[in-house]
């Protein structure tokens, strides 16, 4: 039982980190433009297909791939925001909400119709699903190095956010985009930074989804967004700390709502991560690690 | 050309008894479903201008509803013979049902009623992108219980061979009546406190309008017309499953209340006839050309672009064409 | 050093600015004056790049060479030495004191010029070196005003905006700021803008002064033949005559 249960916290983990890396996006992007992305969670989606080309041109070493789907998810972000978002800036949170659904809706349906509906193959080379035994769990490699590279990115996030002088920059218009301007800083080049650093980590998230699950198809990201959304939510919007926790509670608890319960509750999986949201919501509305926005001098 | 709302109302009646003799005259199936379902179109976009337009919500929970409506609606009307076999598991008293569709259509609207009381007593305290993804989640919530009740709704298979019990008289005649409700509803007082919350929630407390039960009754009136909506629908096209009303129409009844300006009952009905033909026609295009999406593509670009040039919609709060009374 | 002439500035659908025309000098400290809605800080808005300008010619000059406001971004204005102190302070209240005058002098890359001026505000003001680890939003109202200014000043300014200092703070305090805009102007001697409502004080700093009444100067002069001005006395100096 011991080692079941050992077993289904290191999977909750794993889908933790995924969850966590599409959350700290959201947390970014809302933080700097008060506007949750809906088309956060495709970025997903573009970081498993542009993996799914790479993989199968067969002509990079891992950690290169890696770092060109992290590219291609920041550009990808970046433009989506550029091309989007730019004009709704100061458009009232109703209407940048609804913009960001129909750019969601448009980025699945342009997929679609560029890549048809069939869910694809996505296989990590053999070298990932070898299996480790670690005292008394049985894992795959693959199973490591999400959680490792999701912390590391993470990490590597939260320093830039707090010491460089951009990230500095971008949690000053976050705060006051008035005096930050008057600082001197662009803001366009600020939200394009967060859209981006955001993209960049939900791309990878996409790529590991693909290895971890096997499959991917052009409407695969918008439930896992949704759902890397009420992690944000759990952990407190705005806050990138809060978006891991949140992200790692989330898998954790539904990989054991799974794991736990007899097998004909497993369907109930969604409804179970929207009801925890809608309990989450109602006992602490900003989240574990949220900041009031009424604090915010 | 102004019109009271009184002769509008006597002129829509006209054009849609028109719209639904030609269709019988023609005799052609493909025209009257296009139309029946063009119809409860308008039905759920009249009804999500009531919830969202009027007060100000951001609700995408409309197919949770529709989703509820559908299922007891259909478990009611499904005929005797053929339940046992499809959907062994329901309880007795559900499985000698054989109801007509009038109270079918009234005990799925007072389902969803009731769901949308429970649930919004609970959600509606939240705001904006909170409500709207709460209310994501209960169309999930509701598509998971309809999954996985395997033997009271035969799952993902879904439910076939319903009666299509829906003639388009009987669609035509609610969809006219949720119009009048909801048209005498604006120019009540309740209406106008229900715009007030709109506007400034922390001024119309001041005069003592309680949003939160404003918005309640809103949510719940809107939540009953999407049930009847959604049981309307499997008795037109014989089908359905838990996938039936999903995030996609969420996302469409919320293009067409924009569209038409969120609160403008005209523009709803508007929006939701321009939006329901322009899909129907492009669809030979989207087949023949092979590219399936576009459809979509077009309608979330046309939103993006209504939304950067008129933020409030086509009509705002205004009614179009008609003669509005200032009120006494 | 700023030159003005025949602003017209619009927000929205209202005419803010109407043939505006405003000019300081080098070393001058200039205070324009008028009710809520003037428009005096739309003024200061657009002269730091955020509103955009309809029509009439806008210029600043500093550390030798001359900018086109008109066609200027925000950035640029403050890299050529125009900054502003905005109303009701805005210090990043989450952030720290230290990282708030940091963001100050964003646009300055020379880490020993970024050193001097951290130790010339930091003299200044010791309150702030003592509070630098600080939230800024944990500081007193009158704390955050010397954090903005010195925020401001970490932009090392040719000639600085204030757009109303002396809001929301006690008398005491108020004393105290303008004592340093004055010391500011006389032993560096930058170039000051300040936006007032309370006219008596700005008139006494300031050596000239404009009168802005629904977006046109209506009166301009020396401060000490304004504060003698019975329509002035009368409009803005609470003097009942």
């Amino acid at each position: 039982m011991t080692q079941y249960l050992l077993q289904q916290i290191v999977n909750g983990l794993t889908l933790g980190s995924l969850y966590a890396l599409v959350a700290i996006g959201f947390s970014l992007i809302y933080g700097i433009v008060r506007l949750v992305n809906f088309a956060h969670g495709d970025l997903v989606m573009i970081g498993a297909f542009t993996a799914l080309g790479l993989v199968a041109s067969n002509l990079l070493p891992w950690p290169l791939l890696v770092l060109l789907v992290l590219l291609t998810g920041f550009l990808a972000g970046a433009a989506i925001e550029r091309v989007a978002f730019h004009s709704i800036r100061n458009a009232p949170m109703v209407t940048g909400f609804i913009v960001t659904l129909s750019v969601s809706v448009a980025i699945q349906n342009a997929a679609l119709l560029i890549l048809g509906g069939q869910p694809r193959n996505f296989v990590f080379p053999a070298l990932f699903r070898e299996r480790l035994d670690i005292g008394p769990v049985n894992v795959a490699v693959i199973d490591l190095v999400i959680p490792v590279v999701a912390l590391l990115l993470a990490g590597l996030v939260l320093l830039f956010v707090l010491r460089s002088r951009l990230g500095k920059a971008m949690r000053a218009v976050s705060e006051n985009t008035l005096a930050a301007q008057l600082m001197g800083i662009n803001i366009n080049r600020a939200v394009m930074l967060a859209f981006g650093l955001g993209g960049g980590l939900a791309a990878v998230a996409g790529l590991f989804w693909g290895g971890k699950y096997g499959q991917i198809d052009p409407l695969m990201g918008f439930i896992p967004g949704l759902k890397a959304f009420i992690a944000t939510v759990i952990g407190g919007v705005g806050s990138i700390p809060g978006a891991l926790l949140g992200g790692y509670i989330l898998g954790l608890a539904e990989v054991l709502f799974v794991g736990l319960l007899p097998s004909e509750y497993a369907g109930y999986r969604d409804a179970f991560v929207f009801g925890l949201l809608i309990l989450v919501l109602l006992v602490k509305p900003n989240g574990l690690l949220g900041v009031d926005e009424g604090e915010r001098a | 050309m102004r019109l009271g709302p009184r002769s509008a109302f006597i002129l829509f009646l006209l054009l849609l008894t028109g719209a639904i003799i030609a269709t019988q005259w023609f005799g052609n199936r493909y025209l009257e479903t296009l139309l029946a379902l063009s119809l409860i179109n308008v039905m759920l976009a009249v009804s999500l201008t009531l919830t969202n337009g009027f007060t100000g919500l951001l609700s995408l929970g409309h197919p949770a509803f529709m989703t509820l409506g559908a299922y007891v609606a259909v478990i009611l009307t499904y005929p005797q013979a053929r339940k046992s076999f499809m959907l062994p598991e329901l309880p007795a008293w559900l499985a000698q049902t054989d109801w007509t569709l009038p109270p079918a259509l009234l005990a799925g609207g007072l389902a969803a009623g009731l769901l949308a009381l429970i649930v919004g007593a609970a959600v509606l305290r939240l705001k904006t992108h909170y409500l709207a993804v709460a209310t994501l989640g209960l169309i999930i919530i509701v598509q998971g219980f309809a999954n996985n009740l395997d033997g009271i709704t035969r799952g993902g298979r879904g439910i076939t061979g319903i009666p299509r019990l829906a003639d388009v008289w009987l669609i035509g005649a609610l969809v006219l009546l949720v119009i009048a409700i909801a048209w005498r509803l604006k120019h009540s007082s309740l209406g106008r406190a229900m715009l007030a919350v709109r506007e400034n929630e922390l001024a119309a407390s001041c005069f003592g309008i309680s949003g939160f039960r404003l918005q309640l009754i809103a949510f719940v009136l809107g939540a009953i017309v999407a049930g009847m909506a959604g049981a309307l629908t499997p008795h037109v096209v014989a089908v359905l499953t838990p996938k039936s009303f999903g995030l996609i129409l969420a996302f469409n009844l919320v293009a067409m209340v924009v569209v038409g300006g969120q609160g403008s009952i005209v523009g709803a009905i508007i929006a939701a006839l321009v939006i329901s033909s322009l899909s129907e026609f492009l669809k030979p295009l989207e087949e023949s050309l092979e590219l399936y999406g576009l459809v979509q593509i077009i309608i979330a670009l046309l939103l993006i672009m209504v939304l950067l040039w008129r933020p409030r919609g086509l009509f705002g709060l205004r009614e179009p064409c008609i003669k509005t009374v200032p009120p006494q | 050093m700023l030159q003005l002439e025949d602003i017209e500035l619009f927000r929205g659908p209202n005419h803010v600015l109407k043939s505006l025309s405003l000019a300081v000098q080098p070393g001058e400290i200039v205070t324009l004056i008028g009710a809520n809605g003037a428009g005096k800080s739309s003024t200061l808005l657009m002269l730091s790049g955020l509103l955009p300008i309809r029509a009439g010619q806008a210029r600043f000059s500093g550390g030798g060479q001359t900018l086109d406001l008109r066609r200027s971004k925000p950035e640029a204005i403050v890299r050529a030495g125009l900054v502003q102190c905005p109303e009701g302070r805005q210090v990043f209240g989450r952030l720290s004191v230290a990282e708030n005058l940091a963001l100050g002098a964003y646009l300055q890359k020379d880490k020993a010029q970024l050193r001097r001026s951290l130790e010339q505000v930091y003299g200044l003001f010791d309150i702030l070196y003592e509070r630098r680890q600080q939230k800024a939003g944990s500081l007193s109202g009158g704390e955050q005003m010397m954090l903005a200014l010195g925020r401001a000043l970490m932009a090392q300014p040719h000639m600085l905006l204030l757009d109303e200092p002396s809001l929301g703070l006690a008398p005491k305090i108020v004393e105290q700021i303008f004592e340093l805009i004055a010391q500011l102007n006389q032993e560096q001697g930058m170039s000051i803008l300040l936006v007032e409502q309370n006219a008596m004080l700005a008139l006494e700093l300031a050596s000239r002064a404009y009168v802005i009444e629904q977006g046109r100067i209506v009166q301009q002069g020396d401060s000490r033949t304004l504060l003698t001005d019975s329509r002035i006395q009368e409009a803005y100096l609470g003097v009942i005559g």
